[in-house]
């Protein structure tokens, strides 16, 4: 038996963003994507898939779906980024005096590696996906709410529903253009997105259905910048691990201090963090003091080049479309004095 | 809910398909067709309306994907050509949603690619380079083996099936059978392999509904997998990729060595011919380049300079300044000579102008300045009538030249009776003129006068030095070739030959005194406390008499002896050296044909000393580095055989003979000191070391033997700490000093050691002849008070024999080769690496036997929240 919706517990909201929940009931609602909204979105899920995921998970309840599947994704990252620090970290403070510098010279390098990939991976991929939303409008992060019913788990169980965070071009194959339509209730045109997408990206104005001729470019640029944040991130991530491995941290990290409460040491951490990641940039460029051969010399450079162009290719191919926006009206093609089956 | 959506798909595609088609049907007289140029030629619509197969739904292809052994080679193909597939369509921007996420795996995989390749770049020695991308694949293969290991294998055997089986859906995706826990295509299944897991999850078989109920436990327990994978899968990557790298890297530093050996000992077969691959074109076009910059410009010592530094790239300074010395007696002779041209007279005469107004100050007026200094005229007509243009000029005309101006200089002041000067003056002007400002840019007229050399570098002298180029690109070749050969033999870097022999035989060493991993925790922050060991262990083994020395001389030496195989010392002390010897006698040959002389003799030497010359330096590399190595094995062994001898013969007749017993005492001391110097044998320390403190007033009366008590000696007299209160150095002892080296390297092998190393006679000779060298340049007294004089010394063989007639030569450098590396030290350094990489196994592999032992448990917690079904069946 499916309980009636109101019983949604309104607590199961993430504070900071503004649903309204109401609507919520309803339908599906659209978030706006912002830095904060995603950050809200990102800590709910994250709660949850630490929590109440893997616990349904275990209990190897009917409830957990796909969605609690792949949300679980995010602990192997971030157990296996802690694990690779304590690999090359934990150990170090047992070894004798020299071998403890050198170890954690390394180990410390390689703690930076992990927290740089993490951070150009994720910074990078709105290299891919800002421009796209400028050049065509299309924001294929944009993030939508789903009241999710769920079976109970027990006879007492009223809380049956579930707050899932999706984006609207999550699935190519099934986007959910039905949140990207106006409400017609509230005075809005139905195709008031389409149309505005039709106009950006040049297939003209007033179209009589533009949501039909839209649907196909979008998908079209969704999966080409899907594609592109994929293939580019990931070469952007490599950039942040040659950086962390640089010797210009060799300085910083001699006396370096993580903790606030030291006050003025810290501060001057924080302004050494940020000359030596914009040194090790450099040196990543310039190849380090002594190298030789051409890749000893050039690797850095190759490797920068290899992230600029996976982006600037990519990018370039989202921007170009199969489906050309006619150049004829269509009263200027069809022959008035034949005649044409319509499938 | 279910069936009202149904009822209503059903009638919409009834209203939607069979209505239009009935509708269609009725019209179809009606319809005029327009066929287009790449319709079917024979597509007839009507008869595909009419035949109606068309509405039908295809006939499912999904099935379960067997991966096994057999299978798993054309999956892999499957597998690329799909991820290839995907890329295609990506790009095309017409991917699925099965294809993005595979493309999203393909990424990181690139992206890992990268950071692997770029370390590969930063890394210099060839193991830690090629860990990049053992590191990179481990670590692939751990995400992949982690569920399968873990997971997967403990599921099949516990639960009957797999968790984590795949299957492939009629449009050919591989997905995860119960990746979606809301969506497993259960249907796929055949009802006996259900009933076969059924049996294995002893779901009661009278059960109404029972294959339902077999799915539902399949679902939870493959559920709870997927969950426990999401938990575990970031604790165990890293670490099983670590532990992994840990494991092959050994495998893969012994491929790496034997490569590298094999190739050196090829290299050394037909070095001359494969040292054309180490041919550079940089001296020839370093050099081209210069004579072209300068061709046909008088030869100065910069265009010399330069040229000898495009020749000798890669070269000592010392074969720099031969090339140079030769270039210059080739082109310039025994004498510079320069030419003066009319036309460098106006530079002459402004100089001359510059100079004096410079020296006079505001002693002259402008106008009388003008008139002393002389015109181009006067110039011109002073070097025709000297015949200065006419002729090259050495110094001697250079010195009649700047006469003859300063003359001229006088001749004008003369000349102009208003021009007021007194001699102070004329003498400072005159200085003026003469003053070269060596090492200064100040202006200078013998400089410019100097100007322009008389030798030109024309075509002639371009052949020259492009034939030595050649020369000298040939000989670069060979010496790389010797120096590849050298390098990788015996240098002190990651991944030689040497520092593989040297680590595996030291490691061997820990493991044959069966150093245990207490001890070693103990010792690891002092060299001196793993000396002390050291001293225990071999002492433990010198006192037994359980065959527990003799085995551990055999064992050491048999590992002692891979260095045959290995660094090969044969080789590279005979065929090596006349490698050597051959191709810097071929280049010395080459140089002289061509005149350079001098180059010739900085590369062999002069007459048939080869000091301070190339070669001398190429086999001193050689030479150095082998008897270092070769030397810190032997005094292993000779440390054991001390002892050995001993504890043989604890009254030291090895020194006094039969008929004499030495003070205990004065034996305890030497004892002591043997222990010490064979244990922290420096060479920098040596001198100072035998500043040992002993008791001033010895027990001469007490000639009793020397005690050993549980495998170790007793000191009666002898203690260091009272010593340092009460002892004293006795620095005139001169007895006490051949005492302590006769005990150490001038007695005849203990019998045991010779017996132990009879199956061992390349590592038998290595020790005595480390010995006697030891013997000769190290125990020999004169040598310490003169280090680098050559004295008359009894030549010792090592063996018991000596010859009263010889003499050897000590110096600094001979006795630190003697020495080798310190036994503590080198013991100290390895104890720490093993003891750092068992902990590091013990904290990881610890938590990763956990982690594993903990998740393949958990297996038997899976399944059995749910147990309705009993309920149904009672």
């Amino acid at each position: 038996m499916i309980l009636p919706v109101q019983n949604h517990n309104s607590n199961n909201l993430v504070f900071g963003l503004n649903i309204d929940e109401e609507e919520l009931k309803k339908h599906p609602v659209l978030i706006k994507n912002t830095l904060p909204n995603r950050m809200a979105i990102e800590w709910d899920k994250f709660t949850n898939a630490i929590t109440m995921y893997p616990a349904r998970g275990l209990k190897g309840s009917k409830n957990s779906n796909f969605y609690e599947f792949l949300t679980m994704g995010v602990i192997p990252y971030l157990t296996g980024s802690a694990m690779l620090m304590a690999v090359f970290n934990s150990a170090n403070k047992f070894f004798a005096a020299a071998e403890r510098e050198k170890a954690s010279k390394f180990g410390s390098k390689m703690a930076l590696g992990v927290v740089f990939y993490g951070l150009a991976k994720n910074i990078s991929q709105n290299f891919v996906t800002l421009p796209v939303k400028w050049l065509t409008g299309v924001d294929t992060e944009e993030p939508y709410a789903e009241l999710k019913y769920k079976l109970p788990e027990h006879k007492n169980d009223t809380d049956i529903t579930s707050l899932e965070y999706h984006k609207v071009l999550e699935s190519l194959e099934f986007p959910r253009w039905d949140v990207k339509y106006g409400n017609e209730a509230k005075g809005e045109p139905r195709n008031i997105w389409f149309d505005k997408i039709a106009k950006k990206i040049g297939l003209g104005y007033d179209l009589n259905d533009s949501d039909q001729d839209v649907k196909p470019r979008v998908k079209e640029i969704a999966v080409k910048t899907n594609f592109a944040k994929a293939f580019s991130s990931y070469m952007w991530a490599a950039i942040g691990v040659g950086m962390a491995l640089q010797n210009t941290w060799d300085d910083f990290f001699k006396s370096a201090t993580w903790k606030p409460w030291k006050g003025k040491p810290f501060v001057q951490t924080m302004g050494r963090f940020i000359d030596s990641t914009f040194n090790s940039a450099i040196q990543l460029y310039k190849g380090q003091e002594g190298a030789k051969g051409f890749w000893g010399k050039h690797s850095g450079k190759v490797l920068i080049a290899s992230a600029v162009l996976s982006t600037l290719s990519t990018v370039t191919n989202v921007l170009i479309s199969r489906h050309k926006p006619s150049k004829y009206d269509s009263k200027d093609i069809i022959e008035s004095d034949r005649k044409y089956v319509v499938n | 809910m279910k069936i009202s959506l149904m009822d209503n798909f059903i009638a919409n595609s009834r209203s939607n398909t069979f209505g239009n088609y009935e509708k269609n049907k009725s019209a179809s007289a009606e319809i005029e067709l327009v066929t287009t140029r790449k319709a079917k030629p024979n597509f007839d619509i009507n008869r595909e309306l009419a035949n109606r197969t068309f509405i039908r739904p295809l006939p499912p292809k999904g099935h379960i994907v067997k991966n096994n052994l057999f299978s798993a080679p054309m999956n892999f193909v499957q597998e690329v050509k799909t991820d290839f597939k995907a890329l295609n369509s990506a790009w095309s921007g017409d991917a699925n949603d099965h294809q993005l996420g595979k493309l999203n795996d393909l990424g990181m995989k690139l992206g890992g690619l990268a950071i692997a390749s770029y370390l590969f770049t930063l890394k210099k020695a060839p193991v830690t380079k090629a860990m990049e991308f053992v590191g990179l694949g481990s670590f692939f293969a751990s995400m992949a083996l982690w569920p399968k290991l873990a997971l997967d294998i403990p599921a099949r055997l516990i639960h009957g099936f797999s968790p984590f089986m795949r299957y492939e859906d009629s449009q050919g995706r591989k997905k995860g059978f119960f990746q979606d826990n809301q969506y497993i295509p259960f249907d796929m299944l055949k009802e006996k392999d259900i009933d076969r897991i059924g049996n294995r999850l002893n779901v009661p078989k009278d059960l109404p509904n029972r294959r339902e109920a077999i799915e539902e436990r399949m679902r939870q327990i493959a559920l709870q997998n997927n969950t426990m994978w999401m938990l575990t899968a970031g604790f165990a990557t890293p670490v099983m990729s670590s532990l992994i790298c840990n494991r092959l890297e050994p495998y893969i530093e012994n491929i790496h060595n034997k490569r590298l050996n094999k190739k050196m000992e090829s290299l050394l077969t037909s070095l001359s011919e494969q040292s054309k691959k180490f041919t550079s074109p940089e001296i020839e076009k370093g050099v081209n380049e210069v004579l072209t910059l300068h061709n046909n410009e008088p030869i100065t010592d910069e265009i010399l300079e330069e040229i000898a530094k495009a020749l000798t790239i890669d070269l000592n300074p010392n074969v720099r300044n031969g090339v140079k010395k030769d270039l210059e007696k080739l082109f310039i002779g025994e004498e510079v000579r320069y030419n003066i041209q009319p036309d460098d007279l106006k530079n002459i005469s402004n100089t001359i102008h510059t100079l004096l107004k410079d020296a006079a100050g505001n002693k002259i007026l402008k106008e009388n300045l003008e008139a002393i200094v002389p015109t181009e005229t006067q110039l011109n007509a002073l070097f025709t009538q000297n015949g200065y243009f006419e002729k090259s000029l050495n110094e001697l005309d250079m010195a009649n030249v700047l006469s003859d101006i300063t003359s001229q200089v006088s001749e004008n002041i003369k000349n102009n009776p208003g021009v007021n000067i007194d001699e102070s003056l004329k003498r400072k002007l005159s200085k003026a003129l003469r003053n070269t400002h060596d090492n200064s840019s100040k202006m200078s007229l013998p400089k410019i006068l100097r100007a322009n050399p008389a030798s030109v570098l024309n075509a002639d002298a371009q052949k020259i030095i492009q034939d030595a180029s050649k020369a000298m690109t040939k000989f670069c070749a060979e010496n790389t070739a010797l120096n590849v050969y050298s390098f990788n033999k015996l240098a002190q870097a990651p991944n030689t030959i040497k520092a593989k022999y040297w680590n595996d035989t030291v490691n061997a060493l820990v493991d044959i005194l069966k150093i245990t991993p207490a001890e070693i925790e103990e010792t690891r922050y002092d060299r001196k406390l793993v000396g002390e060991l050291f001293n225990k262990k071999i002492w433990n083994l010198a006192l037994s008499k359980d065959g527990s020395y003799e085995k551990f001389v055999q064992d050491f030496s048999h590992r002692v002896s891979e260095i045959e195989k290995t660094v090969n010392p044969d080789n590279l002390t005979n065929k090596f050296m006349s490698e050597i010897d051959s191709a810097f006698e071929r280049a010395s040959n080459e140089f002289k044909g061509l005149g350079f002389t001098n180059t010739a003799q900085r590369l062999v030497g002069i007459n048939s000393s080869e000091a301070g010359s190339l070669k001398g330096i190429t086999k001193a590399f050689v030479k150095d580095n082998l008897s270092t190595l070769e030397n810190t094995m032997s005094a292993i062994l000779n440390k054991a055989n001390v002892f050995r001898t001993i504890a043989n013969d604890p009254e030291f007749k090895f020194i006094s003979g039969d008929a004499k017993v030495m003070p205990r005492e004065i034996r305890e001391e030497l004892t002591a000191l043997a222990e010490y110097l064979t244990t922290e044998g420096r060479i920098s320390d040596y001198s100072v070391k035998f500043d040992f403190i002993r008791n001033p007033n010895p027990n001469l009366e007490d000639l009793s033997s020397l005690e050993f008590e549980n495998g170790q000696i007793k000191y009666k007299y002898y203690n260091a700490k009272t010593l340092q209160k009460d002892g004293n150095i006795i620095k005139s002892d001169e007895s006490f000093f051949r005492n302590i080296m006769k005990t150490l390297f001038g007695t005849k092998l203990d019998k045991d050691t010779e017996n132990a190393l009879a199956k061992y006679s390349g590592v038998k000779e290595r020790l005595i002849s480390y010995r006697a060298n030891m013997y000769n340049v190290v125990g020999n007294l004169e040598n310490f008070m003169f280090p680098s004089h050559i004295t008359n010394m009894t030549k010792y063989y090592g063996d018991g024999r000596v010859d009263p007639a010889s003499y050897t030569i000590s110096t600094p450098k001979s006795r630190s080769n003697a020495v080798g590396a310190p036994i503590d030290e080198t013991l100290a350094n390895t104890m720490k690496r093993m003891y750092n990489t068992r902990k590091w196994l013990k904290m990881f592999g610890g938590f990763g036997a956990g982690l594993l032992g903990f998740t393949v448990l958990s297996q038997f917690f899976f399944g059995h929240s749910n147990g309705n079904y009993k309920k149904n069946k009672a």
